[in-house]
């Protein structure tokens, strides 16, 4: 099946405000897609209940055909915006920690993206900076062989250096069965790298398209674009 | 996977637990070794007494740390930052309440046999304590048989199943008041002692006004006894159950991460 | 390589022309085997679907084949290539064109400034 997620008229609402409305759209597999949209616009609610951290009030989301729950979780690897490594766990321990709930965890290559970037395993986390854990996380996820990389500001607060390593580090690992859906405001520097973009505005889709429709319809970068419709 | 988890909590709990009942075996046996040797004879009172309060301080401590540091733990791991990791891994929500729930246990076992271990340590020598143990064991099936009409092992089996249960439902009734307090986006831990107070309350009440109703004041000494440790055994399993059903939707179904 | 892709043009027509200027201009020899499209996607830092279209555009042009097995090749049509090299050279002359006559410049004002301009170069900054 090409089509990885299928989402029909998702709703959440918190109180009387509702985070999602009527939200619908399909990812194929095989891309790279952008979620934008700035702060409060639904982004994050979106995040969590594809990886089961929130439950829709309407409507349907499902990942491979099943809601999401223990079978999706296998599938997904989850980059949080926040740090969510536990500090008093050195490097290796929490490779360890993935090889052993994740059986698709690819431990020869945290190694070696470890390597690159020149991090002790032997390490404690509390002790690490914070741009030194982010990048810890990255590598976690991206040594994950599953369906669907869901990447929430990967790129947010990291040196341009350690941006461009994560960029191309996600697009070696790219591979025509897995969709990587990337949320983040650094529109600009990542646009080269996504096939497809979802402007969301007030919990709602505001432009489902391709970088190319956009760039050539509009004759301007997404980021412009991005500029105008949510101007301020 | 739920021996994997099981794995994780005892190996991340350890971490604090394990040193201090460390400390503490390792106190009483120099402890011991002092009472032996009658080093006693040569320290001053006040010292002496200075050193028991020490040492008892840092009993009570560790009981008190090993009763309260998986509630802790399954606030932190479950529900900070940590949560967004745990959540994530292909485990369902009663696989993660069952794991800290048998890691609890355990922990509340191995603290109980240290505590009697350096309790019987101090106050008996080997050659004593080898003597008094088969008394000790005819006293309290003598207990058994006469006021609950069971054979001594059915009645040992009884009680640590009544000990295990009341660990489990007081283990359950606090993760399910934290459960209940992360439903809210501020003072989070604040309204899980206040749901705290109030299931307390409630328990209690319903609990007496049963007892009432059963008519407990009117029955003999020895029925009441018979009657309270079995309502006590039913009541700890019905209520677990509760808590337990409870705790598992609020962490499936209504899960709020910060 | 140095891919300097701006951002108002679709991305993989920006890729196609650097990809030509690379093989007209002899730094990817002909019959050279290009690498994969993964590692021109890293490279190039853009999407790997992205790289694939503007490959597959140079395939339809002729300037580079696929071998089943082996990857893709630069073509060994050395016509192709001459020919591919002039368009794109009467392309950016007719730019040049357009640009110096906004100057106000006529035809032969230009011949005569390109000989001029042309010879400076040649004794260089001495």
């Amino acid at each position: 099946m090409s089509e990885l997620l299928t989402c029909q008229n998702l709703c959440k609402r918190f109180d009387s405000k509702y985070a999602l409305a009527e939200v619908t759209l399909t990812l194929q597999r095989g891309q790279i897609v952008g979620l934008l949209g700035p702060n409060g616009s639904g982004k994050t609610t979106f995040i969590k209940i594809i990886n089961g951290l929130l439950v829709p009030t309407e409507g349907s989301l499902l990942i491979n055909g099943f809601t999401p729950g223990v079978e999706t979780k296998r599938q997904i690897a989850y980059l949080p915006e926040r740090t969510y490594l536990n500090s008093w766990m050195k490097v290796k321990d929490i490779l360890q920690f993935f090889a052993t709930f994740y059986d698709n965890f690819n431990m020869d290559r945290a190694m070696q993206m470890l390597s690159d970037l020149r991090i002790d395993v032997g390490e404690r986390l509390k002790t690490m900076s914070k741009g030194t854990k982010e990048k810890v996380q990255l590598i976690l996820v991206m040594s994950r062989d599953v369906d669907l990389y869901v990447l929430d500001e990967p790129i947010g607060g990291v040196d341009p250096a350690a941006r461009d390593y994560i960029l191309h580090t996600i697009l070696s690992n790219y591979n025509p069965n897995s969709t990587i859906l990337i949320s983040t405001h650094l529109i600009a520097d990542i646009e080269n790298v996504l096939d497809d973009v979802i402007f969301l505005q007030n919990g709602q889709i505001a432009l489902h398209a391709t970088v190319d429709e956009i760039r050539s319809q509009k004759g301007k970068s997404v980021d412009e674009l991005f500029r105008e419709v949510f101007r301020c | 996977m739920l021996g994997k988890l099981i794995a994780f909590d005892l190996k991340a709990s350890a971490r604090i637990l394990f040193p201090l009942h460390a400390a503490v075996l390792l106190c009483t046996l120099v402890g011991r070794l002092m009472l032996s040797v009658r080093i006693t004879e040569y320290i001053p009172e006040l010292m002496l007494a200075l050193i028991f309060l020490f040492y008892f301080l840092l009993l009570v401590a560790t009981v008190v740390i090993s009763s309260f540091y998986f509630i802790y733990w399954f606030y932190k791991n479950l529900f900070t930052d940590e949560g967004y990791l745990m959540h994530t891994i292909p485990a369902p929500s009663w696989m993660h309440i069952t794991s800290k729930t048998v890691g609890m246990i355990l922990w509340q076992v191995i603290d109980l046999a240290v505590v009697v271990v350096c309790i019987f340590m101090l106050l008996f020598s080997f050659r004593e304590f080898a003597e008094a143990f088969p008394q000790m064991m005819k006293y309290l099936s003598v207990f058994f048989t006469y006021y609950m009409d069971l054979e001594a092992w059915g009645a040992i089996a009884l009680s640590v199943l009544i000990f295990l249960l009341s660990i489990i439902v007081h283990g359950l009734s606090a993760f399910m008041c934290i459960a209940i307090g992360q439903l809210f986006n501020r003072h989070r831990i604040l309204a899980a002692f206040i749901a705290y107070i109030i299931l307390s309350i409630a328990v209690s009440f319903i609990s007496s006004f049963i007892m009432i109703a059963v008519g407990y004041d009117t029955m003999g000494s020895d029925t009441y006894l018979r009657f309270s440790y079995l309502s006590e055994l039913f009541s700890s399993l019905v209520l677990s159950v509760i808590y337990f059903i409870v705790t598992n939707y609020l962490i499936s179904r209504r899960l709020n991460l910060e | 390589m140095s891919w300097n892709l701006t951002n108002d043009r679709p991305i993989y027509i920006q890729i196609v022309e650097r990809i030509q200027m690379t093989i007209v201009s002899g730094e990817y020899r002909p019959g050279e085997k290009l690498p994969s499209v993964r590692e021109l996607a890293a490279e190039a830092s853009v999407n790997p679907n992205t790289m694939q279209k503007a490959l597959s555009e140079l395939e339809t042009s002729g300037l580079v084949y696929t071998q089943r097995t082996s990857g893709r090749f630069i073509t060994e049509d050395r016509e192709l290539i001459a020919s591919t090299r002039r368009r794109l050279a009467s392309e950016k002359f007719q730019t040049f064109l357009q640009q110096m006559q906004g100057l106000g410049y006529t035809r032969e004002d230009i011949i005569k400034l390109t000989k001029q301009l042309l010879e400076e170069g040649t004794k260089g900054y001495e």
